[in-house]
Order: C-alpha cells, then sequence, then structure tokens
C-alpha cells in the first residue's frame, strides 16, 4: 500500500478544493470545452442579459438537484418532485388569488411540498415498498391532485412583489432565484458535511445493514431525505410559478429526470453513499449550460432531448469506467 | 495407488501490478488425495488456486493434469479439465431452484426448448445418490448454507469434476455439518476424485487431509504428509515465526453481577436466562441454527423480543433498536463484518468515528482535535495495518477489517460487548491478536458475551460457557469444574445430555 500519510499536508481548504478538482475532472473538462465552441459558434450566449437569465432558469434545477442528492445517497429516489413543482405552483397561485400576501402564499407552496416529501417518507419507511415504486404512484396522484385544485387549467395571477420575487435582482443583476438556490446550496452542504446526519445518511446508503447495527435510526434519516426533497420541490414550484405569474397543473414534467441526471453527473452514485453537493452543482450547471447554449445556437429542442440524454449516458458510463477499474484493481490486490 | 502425481502445477508465478503475488510455486497431488492448501491471508493461496481453475492465467509455469500439459485459460476450459473451484462464497442464483442451479450456463436442451424432465430426472437422482433429501424444485435460499455447499459439490461430481478445490468449506458450518461434509469428501475420495482443501481450521486438516502445502508471501514454503506434523509446526511454517502463546492465562472476574436475561423469548429464542459478571468472558457455543446470533441480535435491540426482561446493574432496561443498546454501554460486533459491520465504501476514519459521531460533530462544526484523538487510541491502539486513516476499508485485509470494527465499538467505551464469531476467516496471526484483545478487555473489567463456532476459542477464553441448541438454552458450565470440555460442551450443542 502507498503510503499518504507521511507526506506533509496541504492546508484542509487547499486539499478540498484540489479534491473537488481532482474528483469531477472528467465533468470540468466538458464544460470547459462547452464553453469553448459556445465562445466560436454562439457568442450571443455570453451576454449578460442571457446569462443572468440561465441562472434564473437554473435555480430551478439546482434545488431539485440538491433533494435528488439527498435521495440518491440513502441509496433512496424521489421521482415525484417534478409533480411537487407543479402542485407547489397551483397551490401558491390559488392562494395569492384568496387574497393571501405573496410571502404566505410562497410558505403554503413550499408547505405543500415538504407535505408530499413527508408522505413519500412515511409510506417508504413503514411499508417497505421501494422508493422507486413509492414515489412513482405518488407522481400520479400528485399529477391528479393539482389538476383537481387547478381545476385542470392554469391559474393566473398579478402582483409586483410576487412578480419581483422570481424575477427581481439583486443590485439590478443576481438573480434572486439564484440568492436561493445558493443559500440552499451552502445549508445541503453544512447539513452532508458538517452533521451527523450527513454522516448517518452516507453510512445508510454506503451499507444499511451496518447503519442499523450502529445504532442510526435509519428511518428518521429515510423520511428527513424525503422530506428534504420535497421541501425543495416546493421551493422550486414557488420561483416557477413567480416565474410565469401562474399555476398550471401539467408543468415541470420531466424535472425529476433532469434532476437525476444533474446529480449523477456530478458523480452521486446511484446505487447510494457516495456524492457531494459540490458535484450536484457541477452537475446541473453543466445541464443548464448546455441547453441553454444549444438554444442559444439555434439547435431546436427535439434535438435537445437526444443531447441531453446522450449525454447523461457518457457521463454514468465514465462513472461506471472509473468505478469498475478501481474495485478492479482492488480485487487483484487482494486475490 | 502409484506414486506418479495425478495434478502438478510447477513454477507458477503470477504478478499483478509488477507485485508479485506468487513466486515460482509447484504443488503436486496424486489422484484420490486430500491435499491441504494453508498459509495466511495474501499468502497466494486463492490465486494459485484460480490459475488452476482458469479464473486468472499464470506469467510463468505449466499446469500437468494426469501427466501431460493442459491450457487451462478460462473457467469453461478449467470444467472441461474436470477441475471444480467451489467458492468460498457460494456461487448459486437464489432464487433459482436447485435443478435450475444445477445446469446454470449448462442447460440440457431438446432442440432448442429446454429438456426440464432429462434435467429434473438427473439432479434427483445425483441427489439421491448423496444421500440428500432435498427436492430439486426447492428454491436455494431457503436451505442452509451447509445443504447449499453439498449441492455445489453434488453439481461438481455431476459434471465429472476429478478435481475439486474447496475454499474454507467449513467457515460457515458447524460441527455436524462438519461432519457430515467430511464423510461427503471420504466417499469422493474413495471414488478417486482429487481434492485441495484450503482452511484456516487446522485441526479440521488433520482430521481429513493426507498431505499440507504451506504458502507464505507468494512462496512455496513446503509440502508434508500430514502425519509427520504437529499444529504448531505448521503454524510456524504458516507465519513464519514461532507464535508463543496463542492464549493467555484467563484472568480472574469479579463477582458482581452486571446484566441479567431472564426468559428471553421470540421467534428463534425460547427462554433464554443467563447473567453476565463484571469483566467476564460468557462463550457462547452451539450449532448453526441454535439462536446464538439471534440472542446477540435479541439484546442489542434489532430483532424484538416476545416475551423476557433484561436488567443492567439490577435495573430494568428495553432496548427497541440498537441505539438504545449504544446508550445503555452495549456494543455488537456483528458476524458477518462486510454485511453489517462496515461501510465498505468508506475509509477507516468514517467507519471507526460513525457510532460516537455525536462527540466530534455539533451544529456544523467537526472537532478534528477530538476526532484526530479517537483515530490515534483506536486505531493506533490496535496496531490496524493501513496506509493511513483515509485508506477505504474495502481494501484492507479480513483481520485489519475486524479490527476496525473492534475499535468502532471500542471507542463507545461499552461495558458490555458482545462479539459473534469474533474471529471469522481471518488468519492465524491476527487470530492471536484478537485473542489478546478480548483478553484485555476482560481484565479491564469489560464484560464479554462471545458467540463462537471454534470450540478451543471457547474453551481457552471464556469463564463460563451458555451452550444452545435451536434456541433453547441447555446448560451453563463454569471453567472451573470438571465438566469445561469439548466433548461436554458438543454433547450439549448436539441437544443430547453427556454420558
Amino acid at each position: 500500500m502507498k503510503s499518504t500519510l507521511s507526506r506533509k499536508q496541504p492546508s484542509p481548504f487547499v486539499r478540498a478544493t484540489l479534491g473537488y478538482f481532482k474528483r469531477n475532472v472528467g465533468i470540468m473538462t466538458a464544460f470547459i470545452a462547452i464553453l469553448l465552441m459556445l465562445s466560436i459558434f454562439a457568442p450571443a450566449f455570453f451576454r449578460p442579459q442571457n446569462i443572468s437569465n440561465m441562472f434564473r432558469t437554473l435555480s430551478v434545477n439546482l434545488l431539485l438537484a440538491f433533494g435528488m442528492s439527498f435521495c440518491l445517497i440513502i441509496g433512496g429516489i424521489d421521482l415525484s418532485v417534478g409533480q411537487g413543482v407543479a402542485i407547489s405552483g397551483v397551490v401558491t397561485t390559488l392562494c395569492i388569488i384568496a387574497g393571501y400576501d405573496w410571502y404566505i402564499a410562497i410558505a403554503f407552496g413550499i408547505l405543500v411540498g415538504g407535505l408530499i416529501g413527508l408522505i413519500n417518507g412515511l409510506v417508504i419507511i413503514f411499508t417497505g415498498i421501494p422508493p422507486f415504486i413509492a414515489t412513482i404512484a405518488m407522481q400520479s396522484i400528485v399529477r391528479g391532485l393539482a389538476f383537481i385544485l387547478g381545476q385542470g387549467s392554469s391559474i393566473m395571477v398579478q402582483g409586483e412583489d410576487f412578480y419581483n420575487y422570481a424575477n427581481g435582482n439583486l443590485f439590478g443583476f443576481i438573480p434572486i432565484p439564484f440568492i436561493i438556490a445558493v443559500a440552499a446550496a451552502i445549508l445541503c452542504y453544512l447539513l452532508l458535511n458538517r452533521t451527523t446526519f450527513g454522516t448517518q445518511m452516507y453510512a445508510l446508503g454506503g451499507n444499511p445493514n451496518a447503519a442499523l447495527f450502529s445504532g442510526i435510526n435509519t428511518k428518521k434519516i429515510q423520511l428527513l431525505c424525503y422530506l428534504i426533497s420535497g421541501l425543495m420541490g416546493g421551493l422550486a414550484g414557488t420561483i416557477l410559478s413567480s416565474r410565469l405569474m401562474s399555476g398550471h397543473p401539467n408543468v415541470a414534467i420531466g424535472y425529476e429526470s433532469d434532476a437525476i441526471a444533474a446529480a449523477v453527473i456530478g458523480g452521486v452514485s446511484f446505487a447510494g453513499g457516495r456524492g457531494t453537493i459540490g458535484g450536484a452543482i457541477l452537475g446541473a450547471i453543466f445541464m443548464g449550460v448546455m441547453i441553454n447554449g444549444l438554444n442559444v445556437w439555434g439547435l431546436n429542442s427535439y434535438w435537445q432531448y437526444i443531447v441531453k440524454g446522450t449525454v447523461v449516458l457518457v457521463a454514468v458510463l465514465i462513472d461506471l469506467f472509473v468505478i469498475t477499474r478501481r474495485t478492479k484493481s482492488l480485487d487483484r490486490v487482494r486475490a | 495407488m502409484d506414486n506418479k502425481a495425478f495434478l502438478s502445477m510447477e513454477g507458477i508465478s503470477k504478478s499483478f501490478f509488477g507485485v508479485h503475488v506468487l513466486n515460482d510455486v509447484s504443488l503436486s497431488v496424486q489422484q484420490g488425495e486430500v491435499h491441504a492448501l494453508v498459509g495466511e491471508n495474501g499468502a497466494g493461496k486463492s490465486t494459485l488456486m484460480k490459475i488452476l481453475a482458469g479464473l486468472y492465467t499464470a506469467d510463468e509455469g505449466r499446469i500437468l493434469l494426469d501427466g501431460s500439459p493442459v491450457s487451462i485459460r478460462t473457467p469453461k476450459e478449467g470444467i472441461q479439465n474436470g477441475i471444480s473451484f467451489i467458492h468460498q462464497e457460494l456461487s448459486m442464483v437464489p432464487d433459482m431452484s436447485i435443478m435450475q442451479n444445477f445446469y446454470l450456463g449448462e442447460e440440457l436442451c431438446r432442440g432448442k426448448v429446454l429438456d426440464n424432465r432429462a434435467m429434473w430426472k438427473r439432479t434427483s437422482t445425483v441427489l439421491q445418490e448423496f444421500g440428500l433429501k432435498l427436492h430439486p424444485d426447492l428454491t436455494v435460499d431457503i436451505l442452509s448454507v451447509a445443504q447449499q455447499q453439498m449441492v455445489e459439490i453434488c453439481r461438481a461430481i455431476s459434471f465429472n469434476a476429478r478435481v475439486i478445490i474447496m475454499d474454507e468449506p467449513t467457515a460457515s458450518l458447524s460441527g455436524g455439518e462438519v461432519a457430515s461434509l467430511f464423510e461427503q469428501i471420504r466417499r469422493l475420495k474413495k471414488e478417486k476424485v482429487t481434492i485441495i482443501f484450503i482452511s484456516h481450521k487446522l485441526e479440521e486438516l488433520m482430521d481429513i487431509c493426507d498431505n499440507v502445502t504451506v504458502l507464505r508471501d507468494g512462496q512455496l514454503i513446503a509440502t508434508r504428509p500430514i502425519s509427520e506434523i504437529t499444529q504448531d509446526e505448521l503454524i510456524s511454517l504458516m507465519v513464519g515465526r514461532k507464535i508463543e502463546q496463542m492464549f493467555e492465562q484467563r484472568g480472574n472476574s469479579a463477582s458482581e453481577v452486571v446484566f441479567e436475561a431472564r426468559n428471553l423469548s421470540n421467534r428463534h429464542l425460547h427462554d433464554v436466562s443467563f447473567t453476565l459478571k463484571k469483566g467476564e468472558v460468557l462463550g457462547v457455543s452451539g450449532l448453526v441454527g441454535a439462536g446464538r446470533t439471534e440472542l446477540a441480535h435479541a439484546i442489542f435491540g434489532i430483532d424484538r423480543l416476545s416475551r423476557g426482561e433484561m436488567y443492567l446493574n439490577g435495573r430494568r432496561i428495553v432496548h427497541h433498536r440498537p441505539g438504545d443498546a449504544i446508550k445503555n454501554g452495549f456494543a455488537l460486533v456483528p458476524e458477518d463484518r462486510k454485511q453489517n459491520g462496515l461501510v465498505l465504501i468508506q475509509d477507516v476514519r468514517f467507519n471507526l468515528t460513525l457510532c460516537v459521531i455525536r462527540k466530534i460533530r455539533s451544529f456544523f462544526r467537526v472537532f478534528k482535535k477530538r476526532e484526530r484523538e479517537l483515530l490515534d487510541r483506536y486505531a493506533n491502539a490496535m496496531s490496524i495495518k493501513m496506509s493511513g486513516h483515509d485508506q477505504v476499508c474495502m481494501s484492507l485485509s479480513g483481520g485489519n477489517q475486524q479490527k476496525v470494527v473492534l475499535s468502532k465499538w471500542m471507542a463507545t467505551e461499552p461495558a458490555i460487548m458482545i462479539l459473534d464469531e469474533p474471529t471469522r476467516g481471518i488468519d492465524v496471526g491476527a487470530k492471536s491478536e484478537i485473542y489478546h484483545i478480548i483478553h484485555n478487555l476482560s481484565e479491564a473489567g469489560i464484560s464479554v458475551i462471545m458467540i463462537s463456532s471454534e470450540l478451543p476459542e471457547i474453551i481457552n477464553l471464556s469463564h463460563r460457557v451458555l451452550v444452545m441448541h435451536e434456541g433453547h438454552p441447555m446448560k451453563i458450565i463454569d471453567a472451573d469444574t470438571p465438566e469445561f470440555n469439548q466433548e461436554n460442551i458438543m454433547h450439549y450443542a448436539t441437544g443430547g445430555i453427556p454420558t
């Protein structure tokens, strides 16, 4: 075995940063390649207006990718987040129509998302139905509820305050939703890396039996993760409804797969136990830049689906390749 | 039996990434011989056997079968040459029937259609020949490990295996099952089947094998007839040094009772009662299915109790989940460290601090200094061989993994430690270290409940032993009484009364 202990260690911050780059070297290279291509073929991408817009759109995807990462790290999945976004938007706009202040309406939207997450979590921990099945069933139930609440059509709202919630800027150029996403990122980072909850999440995802034997309350951890994912969906829903100034029961279709794609591209393991918020951020931004760039470039949206899918396949393949190579070499050494 | 070797491997060398795993190793085995292959973990036993079975190819050297060189580059070629490998981790598909597993990849067909009737008949015949009362349609997952092993051996025979390699076949078997495995091995021997037997349990080797080959660090150390060598000699050949003493003199335990179990019962347990004194090692002996692991799980709050009470220092305690048990000062080193003990994809630091994580993290802060102290105190005291605290546990050897699990629980500063098969699958050197640790725990006043299938361990370490049979406590035997010997323990474990 190589000795890494004897070497002098650089400061923790430098080490963490280096580690971040090293872990994500593949996606970073791809990212730079895309930016180079955009600067040649679609320089309009770099217009401040476009960048600002892109980050505004991206915020929703970032939030969902965070929630999804929590579920994936513990070895679960939440396929109902897109529907959470939709119903949260419907509830938020309904509250505004009912005469509530914009921030109370938003609070209701977030709470509805949280409630869905809570139900997901309760079903999973008490019935033992696999998360994939439980949340796919929830997908359909929530979509139906959204249509019933919205009576099948969209709910238009007005009001400057609510408009500014997702369309306004701080200092005139930083989109407010992006600030929300950054705040959420910091909170998620701290939860994962600085709390017992985070450690126990990795233990649960890495080996559920060992987690149980180590006295970890695995049910509580699962419940909290689905709750967080639900809350993120709810929060994203309020942002989306403010951007559109309306609540549609049929928005956000396929957002869960974008969230999974972002997390997986960012190195969150589908098998559980591995993944970082930093990775998920990178994955979501990568996807966002790619889609926006292709739009600016003028590629039609049908083709964008194909590009998106291909990128996910390639990213996962690279991930698999790295993992198999690593475990293979371990096998051989131990044989 | 003539003196010409039936199977010989000559000058086998193999290296991975420039590291020599095998260096000019030769092995020759006669027909109908049971040949033991021993050595510490990492000595190259498995690699040598994998080369023989075609899972790896050797860099140098050749294999002769019945006097003529053969080329075995793939597992398929291995099987064609009559070589069958029964792996330590069984390689059957749990959800499929015995018959389906029997013909996995080699299905009999009529045209393009599976010939189920022929397969069923043949499977049934072979099982009967072996005296196994098993129906070919049973799914494999309901069989005991011993039964699964028998089925694998039957499978090997039915494909005309001439050489059967058994990698630690008795690791998960108990006395009776080992006996019936050996019976089958003797039968095979009569039918001129050659067996290569890898095991850490030296007593067994003495019992069943004809010759023994010792490997150390990829080198051939010696090949001897088993009748001309003692266990102690064998151990010193394996480790390359003399192990002074496997077991230390047992200390005296205090008379103060710290824990008492009264009538613990659930699906697997029937009225199990016992007391545990401060600093005492209570051995728990029994066959597979005796309910030993289930007892540990029930005490630790993993399994529910339907009836019965537990008292800690006279105070009634209830464990709904392992967290409660840990709070009460209990620790459980589980039987299967890979399944239940460690998060293998994480590093030593992560695993060692997992149970005491609350001590080093609070409100978004990480107390690095305290973490380092914990790691130093427990990992270094246990002399875990690792490249650093950031080495991933997957890449540690079995003995070192076990030490990580032990130190993880020591870090919780327990009063009562339950050890479930603490030395399973680890080599002799690490074993004696673990015995030393158990001895020290007891000296330090920590009470130990030690579940073990290895009677020498039970006899040499325990102050008292609880013998179980099918969930019933048969007898508690004190180490100071003349009744305390292996024969009596076996008698009680099989449900009988010693004569």
